[in-house]
């Protein structure tokens, strides 16, 4: 049965593969753990033996479980001694995931728009050597994946270059609204094994338009069933697919059914996130609801998910809002703020496209980031 | 044949070998009920007490159990059923009509062919998609014809329908709701290999149509028809069995929407169209006509227990919300129960003759600190009509909650009393 983040314990150690953020990690009770990035599982020993850079220390955090929801006790959280203490969390020496915003171009206008405030930020570079600039800030720091993110990514004209790019070192992970991928794109994820994560808020065309609205100014209206279309494509060709859902009052209701659906398609992954506060988002109260109706929607979510062992569903909490690193489209290094009115914030003024590790430990939770990426 | 001996039941086994039909039906396959209906062994008590030696009626049949359990032993009935899917049930899985629907599915085998899916998905936000629509409503234009060459109109499209219902959810946009039964408009359909799954679904329904056992010699009759309308029978019944729709705010019709929305809009079914079946639902959550100021009138009620019961209701504090609930829902839900309940009652009594013996199960449900007085109702009703209530204590019985919102409630709330009500007539 598969379940998610899937845990393995032994005698040596805890092995852990958490198929949403194509995580593999390997917890020996003794000397350094591996953490490694899937893409394709039967990869794995190759992906590790590549790529894997060595000697990061990880742990990990209880699993959730509906006792401890709503969310479970943002308490601090210490690197201990990894042949000691296991319920400990870790602290990675290096960001683990960098979140990088190819473009502020975007066919869609969420009302959880999380990246708003930074598209404001910041323009789209217009020639490839800038690419090629952010490209070499990235691997500087040797992450296990980059999210190219947006935006739409697809949309930029960069795009295909930057896979290739980013695929020789790392990771890829393509976030994207699915509503413009063509056979080219399939060919491009298949040959850089991208694990692609595909945004869908309902099964219900209606309650998706409330949360992702389309702008009509780009050239071809975004239809719905397109994105159903590219689905069945990109499981045609067993391109690894996650779905991406920002649970709101408008789909609260309609996530099981949402996961039905892609139980249909074969879609076996998805993970569901809270809409995250932003400074640029409104109406945040309105689109979370009460504390009522959020634990409502996490207790229902987490007691049926087990019924449908096929589609396992994660569903990932909000956490220390300073946890995650941003690339913006220009290239410089961002971080959520931990105060919400101050929005997202340079990681390094002095060198905001290739902060120094000092700057990046003096601002981002690293505790936090790891937990995020790593944590159970 | 299993280790006690016993043959395994007919479809049985559709359930586990057609993951794409509605849970709903995957239950009756399996289970033969979805809620609140009366069980077999608590039948076969009550028959055996009322030794019948005519037909039985059961004038709101729900999904024919009474036939189901009155068969093996040689007992005539006569099951009426207003909610179209639920009749169209008892149709399927009756043995009698086993010529009608091997016929039908010959039909569909002949038809199913010429029909293409020119999409590979489509998402809808009503009960269907236009492609679902188009598939369907083309299969049944191809089909209905064929049957129409031996049998009647009606029968023909009760034969039709009765197969093609269960596979509906395959292309139905629905989405499910909190418990299983529940469903919302709206969803994605993904037409690739729907053909297959449909050729699955005849093959497994024409194998378990073959099993059945058509040696019965006694009459069992299947009527959709509204006990709030006169029903005119040919010869009046001596012996009935029922139980009125448990008072809990379950819409019936509402279980079965994408069903009774293919077969008023897509089958276009001129019987299931010319009433309002929702509205004519008895126990069914359309109470917007009893909403409006001055619509309560306690005069049109006959029972005092009722009478009281409303009364209580209104009168009783609690928080804001609740009262407001209780004024704007709750009264008129119960009201409208009591009301459909009583006229159903007096129609029904119409079609019992001058002299007989029945059954009416009743749970009763509570509401606040109240109990819902169904049985005492019943009682004063069928009192009013020149019936006897001869008392049986062994009759009665406590039974535990066994609510799907809300398992955990416990104390007054969670004790609900099943009583057997046995009503007699003699009039000489």
């Amino acid at each position: 049965m598969p379940v998610n983040p899937q845990l393995f314990r032994s005698t040596n150690g805890i092995t852990l593969r958490r198929e949403q953020e194509a995580m593999f990690g390997y917890l020996p009770k003794e000397g350094f753990a591996f953490f490694a990035p899937i893409t394709d599982f039967h990869t794995i020993k190759e992906s590790l033996l590549k790529r894997v850079p060595k000697g990061l220390p990880v742990g990990y955090e209880r699993l959730i479980n509906s006792d401890q929801a709503p969310f479970p006790a943002n308490q601090p959280r210490y690197l201990g001694n990894p042949s000691h203490q296991w319920e400990t969390l870790p602290l990675a020496e290096r960001p683990l995931i960098i979140n990088w915003m190819l473009t502020r171009e975007c066919n869609y206008k969420c009302t959880y728009c999380y990246a708003q405030d930074m598209m404001h930020m910041s323009n789209d570079v217009t020639n490839k050597e800038q690419i090629e600039t952010i490209i070499d800030n990235i691997k500087s720091y040797l992450p296990i994946a980059v999210v190219v993110t947006g935006g739409e990514p697809t949309l930029n004209q960069y795009f295909y270059h930057t896979i290739r790019e980013l695929s020789k070192f790392t990771s890829v992970i393509v976030d994207t609204n699915a509503t413009s991928i063509q056979k080219s794109h399939i060919d491009l994820f298949k040959d850089n094994n991208v694990h692609v994560r595909i945004s869908i808020d309902s099964n219900k065309p209606i309650n998706n338009a409330k949360t992702r609205k389309s702008i009509r100014k780009y050239s071809s209206p975004v239809d719905f069933d397109n994105i159903w279309n590219n689905l069945t494509l990109l499981k045609e060709f067993s391109i690894n697919t996650t779905i991406n859902t920002v649970a709101t009052t408008h789909n609260y209701d309609y996530i099981i059914s949402l996961r039905d659906s892609l139980k249909k398609f074969g879609i076996e992954k998805m993970r569901i996130r809270l809409a995250e506060k932003s400074k640029t988002i409104a109406n945040y109260n309105e689109l979370r609801g009460d504390d009522r109706r959020v634990n409502r929607f996490i207790t229902h979510t987490l007691k049926s998910a087990p019924e449908c062992e096929s589609v396992p569903i994660y569903l990932s909490m909000n956490r220390q809002r300073n946890s995650i690193i941003l690339v913006s489209p220009s290239g410089e290094f961002y971080t959520e703020s931990y105060f919400i009115d101050r929005g997202k914030i340079l990681i390094d003024p002095e060198s905001p496209q290739r902060p120094s590790m000092d700057a990046i430990r003096k601002r981002v939770d690293m505790h936090a980031h790891s937990a995020r990426y790593l944590s159970l | 044949v299993d280790d006690n001996g016993n043959k395994p039941k007919l479809y049985s086994s559709v359930a586990a070998e057609l993951p794409f039909i509605r849970p709903i039906y995957r239950t009756l396959f399996s289970r033969r009920r979805t809620y609140a209906a009366f069980d077999r062994t608590q039948l076969a008590t009550l028959l055996e007490k009322l030794a019948p030696t005519g037909p039985v009626l059961d004038p709101m049949s729900g999904y024919g159990i009474l036939a189901e359990v009155c068969r093996p032993q040689g007992i005539a009935t006569c099951s009426i059923e207003l909610n179209p899917p639920s009749y169209l049930w008892q149709i399927l899985l009756s043995p009698d009509n086993k010529d009608g629907l091997t016929a039908a599915i010959h039909a569909l085998e002949n038809s199913y062919h010429h029909i293409k899916s020119k999409k590979e998905v489509e998402s809808s936000d009503s009960w269907f998609p236009k492609e679902s629509e188009r598939i369907l409503s083309q299969l049944w234009e191809k089909a209905l014809p064929i049957l129409e060459k031996s049998y009647r109109k009606d029968y023909a499209e009760d034969m039709l329908s009765a197969i093609l219902l269960p596979f509906l959810g395959r292309l139905s946009s629905y989405s499910a709701g909190v418990i299983n039964i529940q469903v919302k408009k709206g969803g994605v359909i993904f037409y690739r290999d729907w053909s297959i799954d449909f050729k699955k679904y005849i093959y497994i329904m024409k194998e378990q149509i073959q099993k059945t056992n058509t040696q019965s010699k006694v009459q069992h009759t299947i009527l959709f028809g509204n006990v709030l309308d006169d029903i005119v029978v040919d010869k009046k019944f001596s012996y009935m069995v029922t139980s009125p729709p448990y008072p809990n705010m379950r819409d019936y019709y509402a279980f079965f929407f994408p069903e009774n929305y293919a077969l008023e809009n897509i089958f276009r079914i001129t019987r299931f169209n010319n009433i309002n079946i929702r509205s004519n639902m008895i126990g069914g959550t359309i109470v917007s006509e009893f909403k409006k100021k001055n619509t309560i009138n306690h005069d049109a009620l006959s029972s005092e227990y009722v009478k009281k019961f409303l009364t209580d209701l209104r009168l009783w504090k609690g928080e804001k919300h609740s009262m407001y609930d209780n004024i704007s829902y709750y009264i008129p839900y119960y009201y409208s129960y009591f009301l459909h309940l009583e006229r159903a009652y007096k129609n029904i009594e119409k079609m019992l003759s001058h002299n007989f013996d029945c059954f009416i199960v009743v749970v009763n449900n509570t509401a606040r600190k109240f109990t819902i007085p169904v049985d005492k109702f019943i009682e004063e009703t069928w009192t009013n009509l020149g019936c006897q209530i001869p008392k049986d204590e062994t009759l009665t019985t406590e039974r535990a909650h066994v609510g799907s919102i809300n398992p955990r409630v416990v104390g007054f709330k969670a004790r609900h009393t099943e009583y057997a009500i046995r009503i007699t007539r003699n009039a000489s």
